[in-house]
């Protein structure tokens, strides 16, 4: 199902918490909404499944107004950062519990009829092995753990084969190392079921490795959506620069523009010289940590801080002209703190993120 | 070792003092009213010719023989005052907590007013208000006031208890407002709804200022059928009256109890 988002806002009494937000969730693809709390994300969560409605704007369904369609209505799963899980019911109850409400039949789409009871009990079972819940049907949602839990509350939400899925933080109440694996796991899962994903978190490489499309939100509004690679290599704001893993932002200022605007100039900063695009009203130049190597030919340097941390080692270095950058360098090739190293930029051209006024 | 409660040992011996002291002050009213009712012994300097009754089923033949057609208005006004503080008072401790509009904090702490006002002015006004309604539905209003206070409270700290987000759930999966109250509201506020279900039955059943001002010959509710037995009778017989009127209380103090420890909790989300 194609989902569009139409100008939506929404606010909380007087405080706007959604401020004109369109977008648009590609078809059977994973769209992550990524975001600081407070951004908004969760909130948009809730208007695409009706729990909120929007002050203004349009949410269309394949082209369906749906705006003013209550939840139960919308043909949609939910998992919520709390599971919400019934807590009066057994597993195999709660995955039921979407295949034997009374409205389906009403529903905007004709594939979600009421099942026959060989029909509910294979639909249960289809979504039980979907997670490996097979050996827990019996048990209520008090004797499982939060990674069963978090099973439970996503295969109750797919057993109903709704047309969008949505997922709030699904993953934040799970510890660390058992976040890495299910992670992995739930986008393998969210492929394999195409069905068209709306999945909010605040957790970048959760969204690096889920997304097809990423959007980025910021108190309420729509900062940059597109690729998640492109995102990452090309934010167009510092916020997205930063957000979307660690940068190193080199302020560039306004420069006199060449003999012709579209000419590109030259700028001379702490890392280097660099050409960048013509005209230019001042902003800064990313330059990730993996950026950075060690270069004869670069930049003086002090080593302040370096800390191996398995996959590379982070270093936090000093330009003699005054700027602290941050480095990753390959595994255990660090320089102990205090000594003097030559740095360079890997790239030719670094990704220029231009002032906005 | 130190016992798992972790109170220091002062601490303990007083709460278990408090406890021998309230345990002696509920049961001694009941222990001298049962020892009353099967007494000959004298009172207040009043010859008591006793109940006539030695044994239990005695006792139960003559108070019903007296006084069955007032336990039979206790039981109807019972009978519709349980369901309909329910009806009334749950729904409304759920909107209270769950559908807040301006005001609705305010309302909510106002509906417990009604437990402090003496049940004479709420008698009187009643009548003043209402005086040509029948005297039944009278009643059945004055035993509603003092009862749907006590719903409304238990019912809004059981809904308070358990995450909205499960009847959103129920939404997102299909089910609309009716079938989420009744698949998931209704059965996560049972414990909350039979413990309140069961505080009415007490307060209404022992419910005396409001009954009695409303009383008529024909009208009169146990508790204060009650009230003129002990006035006019000898104190055996009013005991063994009272005996009669307990019996169904105990059990339901009894499941309250029982209700507001493990059970209350049971199916409560972890």
């Amino acid at each position: 199902m194609k989902v569009h988002v139409e100008d939506v806002s929404f606010a909380y009494g007087r405080e706007p918490v959604v401020s004109s937000v369109s977008m648009e969730l590609p078809e059977g693809g994973i769209t992550v909404v990524i975001g600081p709390s407070g951004s908004g994300k969760s909130t948009l969560l809730q208007l695409l499944c009706g729990l909120l409605h929007p002050l203004q704007g349009q949410i269309l369904f394949d082209g369906e107004d749906v705006t003013g369609v209550p939840t139960e209505r919308r043909d949609v799963g939910v998992v919520f950062q709390s599971y919400a899980l019934f807590p009066h019911l057994t597993v195999r109850e709660n995955i039921a519990f979407g295949l034997q409400t009374g409205r389906r039949r009403f529903s905007l789409r004709s594939s979600r009829r009421r099942p026959t009871r060989r029909h509910l009990e294979e639909r249960v079972w289809d979504a039980a092995a979907l997670l490996s819940l097979e050996r827990l049907l019996d048990r209520k949602p008090s004797q499982l753990s939060g990674g069963e839990q978090q099973r439970v509350a996503l295969a109750r939400a797919v057993a109903p084969r709704p047309s969008l899925l949505l997922l709030d933080e699904p993953l934040s109440a799970l510890d660390a190392r058992l976040r890495r694996t299910v992670r992995a796991e739930l986008a393998a899962l969210l492929r394999k079921l195409g069905t068209t994903t709306f999945y909010v978190t605040h957790d970048q490489e959760e969204a690096m490795l889920l997304a097809d499309h990423l959007v980025v939100l910021d108190q309420g509004r729509v900062v940059q959506a597109g690729d998640p690679l492109d995102l990452y290599r090309r934010p167009q704001t510092p916020f997205v620069a930063s957000f979307l893993g660690e940068a190193n932002l080199v302020e560039v200022e306004a420069l006199p523009s060449g003999p012709s605007p579209v000419v590109p100039v030259r700028s001379h900063t702490p890392l280097g010289s660099f050409v960048l695009p013509g005209a230019c009203q001042g902003g800064w130049l990313l330059v990730r940590p993996e950026d950075l190597t060690e270069d004869p030919c670069g930049t003086m340097a002090t080593v302040l801080d370096s800390r191996g941390m398995g996959p590379h080692d982070r270093v936090i270095l000093l330009l003699d002209t005054g700027t602290e950058v941050l480095a990753h360098f390959s595994s255990e090739t660090a320089p102990a703190p205090g000594t003097k190293v030559r740095i360079g930029v890997r790239t030719r051209r670094p990704h220029f993120v231009a002032h906005r006024d | 070792m130190r016992a798992a409660t972790g109170f220091p040992g002062g601490l303990r011996r007083a709460g278990i003092a408090a406890t021998v002291v309230l345990a002696l002050a509920l049961l001694t009213p009941i222990v001298v009213t049962a020892t009353g009712a099967f007494s000959r012994a004298e009172w207040y300097g009043q010859r008591s010719e006793g109940a006539g009754v030695e044994t239990v089923p005695d006792l139960f033949r003559y108070v019903t023989g007296i006084w069955g057609g007032a336990l039979l208005r206790s039981v109807q006004v019972v009978a519709v005052v349980v369901p309909l503080a329910l009806a009334i008072g749950a729904p409304a401790a759920w909107a209270f907590r769950r559908r807040p509009f301006p005001g609705s904090r305010l309302l909510e702490s106002a509906a417990l007013v009604p437990l402090s006002v003496p049940g004479v002015a709420l008698g009187f006004s009643l009548i003043q208000v209402a005086g040509g309604a029948p005297r039944f539905a009278l009643l059945v209003a004055g035993h509603l006031v003092y009862t749907l206070p006590m719903v409304v409270k238990t019912v809004a700290n059981a809904v308070e208890t358990f995450d909205p987000r499960l009847e959103s759930a129920a939404r997102s999966l299909g089910a609309g407002e009716w079938e989420t109250a009744a698949r998931v509201t209704v059965p996560l506020l049972t414990p909350a709804l039979v413990l309140s279900a069961l505080l009415v039955f007490a307060v209404s059943w022992g419910e005396f200022n409001v009954s009695f001002l409303l009383a008529t010959p024909l009208l009169q509710t146990f508790p204060a059928a009650l009230y003129l037995t002990y006035t006019t009778n000898s104190f055996p017989v009013a005991a063994a009256a009272t005996l009669v009127f307990l019996a169904p209380v105990v059990p339901a103090l009894l499941a309250i109890q029982a209700l507001g420890g493990e059970e209350f909790h049971r199916g409560l989300p972890a």
